[in-house]
């Protein structure tokens, strides 16, 4: 008899800037699509959310940007999942985030990035299709 | 991967508890002679009474004098959707830091008292990587948890001033609420009246610890983290005792996991056909506990 156990989803802040209201309300509307969402609120650095990703076991990363430093947030969150190897783990972006740096974070591995305009059902088919395992 | 857990492998033991959750009983199995006894320390009260909070000073202050310290937030999963919002580490930034800690987050799966099916087998993978304290955050939704009596060595129930109700509730028997009493936020309202009002629910003999405190600024926690240490000490169980009853919980939630999923599979309508045409509830019962083991 197996267990339930859901997707689980990380959802952090990185960065300086205060403002949550967008990344909490995603982290309902996962929830309301049936993820385990971890919600670690703001000011997370990328070593907190690394090392929040593999306590929890997570199977997404999203991380939430509006600063503007988001190239640097990533790579080095990016980095810290090849040094702690849980590169298996499926990273996103959402915020504001200019479309010419778009294939500058698909090479160092976000999987998506998810601008203001996407929709739910968007971010939670993409995290349902590319998600390593619980498919 | 338990040998890795136990030796100090942050994803090894994260995985040991993914294993756990996905219904894996070989590895459940498997921790059970490894155990050390840990102490078990639960805290209830209701959501936003500072639990997490708390729990993170308490936390970092045995952190401080060289303990490794687990912690095992439950929070409710939604009986419509299936999910779960898990937030209590937005209050344990600093713990969440330390070398000694160890934070997981424990949707309920949808089991009633307050905590998750699998709650045990996670206190478990803890204990054998070498947390000497659990601290268990109770979903904190009232009067019928009472799961963590049975699980936990030491139960702390936070309450606020400014909040009538539930002393209310809990005057049917104070002393079954918990081992000790926390009034939090005693920087927003009249938290000495709040402390007479507990300890006036006690009667001779058999008095409350109440204790005030200021989760947010430190204030009181030391006070706290000592009071639990007492009250550890003074257990008359000893470590094979405490492991004994913490396994008579594991197998009473494994049960429960199992009759709460084959109930929900059930068609209702045959059972209770098979009931009104003499089927007899002994012969229904040992069906499902056929069922059960499988
Ligand atoms: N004023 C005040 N606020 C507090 C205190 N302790 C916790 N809080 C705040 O109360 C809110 C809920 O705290 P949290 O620890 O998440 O409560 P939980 O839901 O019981 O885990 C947070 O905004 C805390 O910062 C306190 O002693 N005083
Ligand atoms: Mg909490």
């Amino acid at each position: 008899m197996s267990g339930k156990r859901r997707i689980r989803v990380i959802i952090a802040k990185p960065g300086l800037d205060g403002h949550d209201r967008g990344a909490k309300v995603l982290a309902r509307s996962l929830m309301e699509r049936g993820f385990d969402v971890v919600y670690t609120g703001i000011r997370q650095t990328p070593d907190d959310i690394v090392r929040a990703a593999i306590e929890e076991d997570a199977d997404v990363i999203g991380l939430s940007v509006l600063s503007g430093a988001h190239m640097y947030q990533f790579r080095r969150v990016a980095r810290l999942m090849k040094q702690n190897k849980i590169e298996d783990v499926l990273l996103i972006g959402g915020g504001i985030i200019p479309e010419s740096d778009r294939p500058k974070l698909a090479r160092i591995g976000v999987s998506a990035v998810f601008g203001p305009g996407s929709s739910i059902d968007e971010i939670s088919s993409f995290i349902t299709s590319r998600c390593r395992r619980l498919k | 991967m338990i040998e890795r857990a136990a030796s100090g492998d942050r994803k090894a033991l994260a995985r040991v508890m993914t294993e756990i959750e996905l219904g894996n009983d070989r590895i459940s199995e498997s921790l059970l002679d490894k155990l050390h006894g840990s102490f078990v320390v639960g805290i209830t009260g209701f959501p936003g009474s500072g639990k997490s909070t708390i729990i993170s000073g308490l936390a970092m202050e045995l952190i401080k004098m060289g303990q490794k310290v687990g912690v095992l937030c439950v929070d409710p999963t939604s009986p419509l959707s299936g999910g779960s919002i898990l937030g209590d580490r937005i209050r344990m930034q600093e713990l969440s830091r330390q070398t000694g800690a160890f934070i997981r987050s424990v949707p309920t799966g949808g089991k009633k008292g307050g905590l998750g099916y699998f709650t045990v087998d996670l206190i478990n993978a803890l204990d054998a990587a070498g947390y000497e304290k659990i601290f268990i955050e109770t979903v904190g939704a009232g009067q019928d948890e009472t799961d963590i009596h049975n699980i936990a060595d030491a139960v702390v129930m936070v309450t606020v001033p400014n909040l009538g109700d539930e002393v209310q509730a809990i005057k049917a028997g104070i002393m079954e609420i918990a081992d000790i009493f926390v009034v939090n936020k005693a920087d927003t309202g009249p938290a000495d009246e709040k402390v007479k009002e507990l300890l006036a629910l006690g009667t001779a003999g058999r008095m409350p610890e109440v204790i005030k405190v200021v989760a947010t600024r430190g204030e009181g926690i030391a006070g706290l983290a000592s009071a639990i240490e007492r009250r550890l000490q003074q257990s008359s169980m000893s470590r094979q005792e405490r492991i004994k009853s913490r396994l008579k919980q594991l197998v009473r939630y494994h049960v429960e996991y199992r009759l709460d999923r084959y109930l929900a599979s059930r068609d209702f309508d045959s059972m209770a056909n098979e009931l009104m045409s003499g089927g007899g509830i002994a012969q229904i019962i040992s069906r499902a506990a056929g069922e059960l083991a499988k």
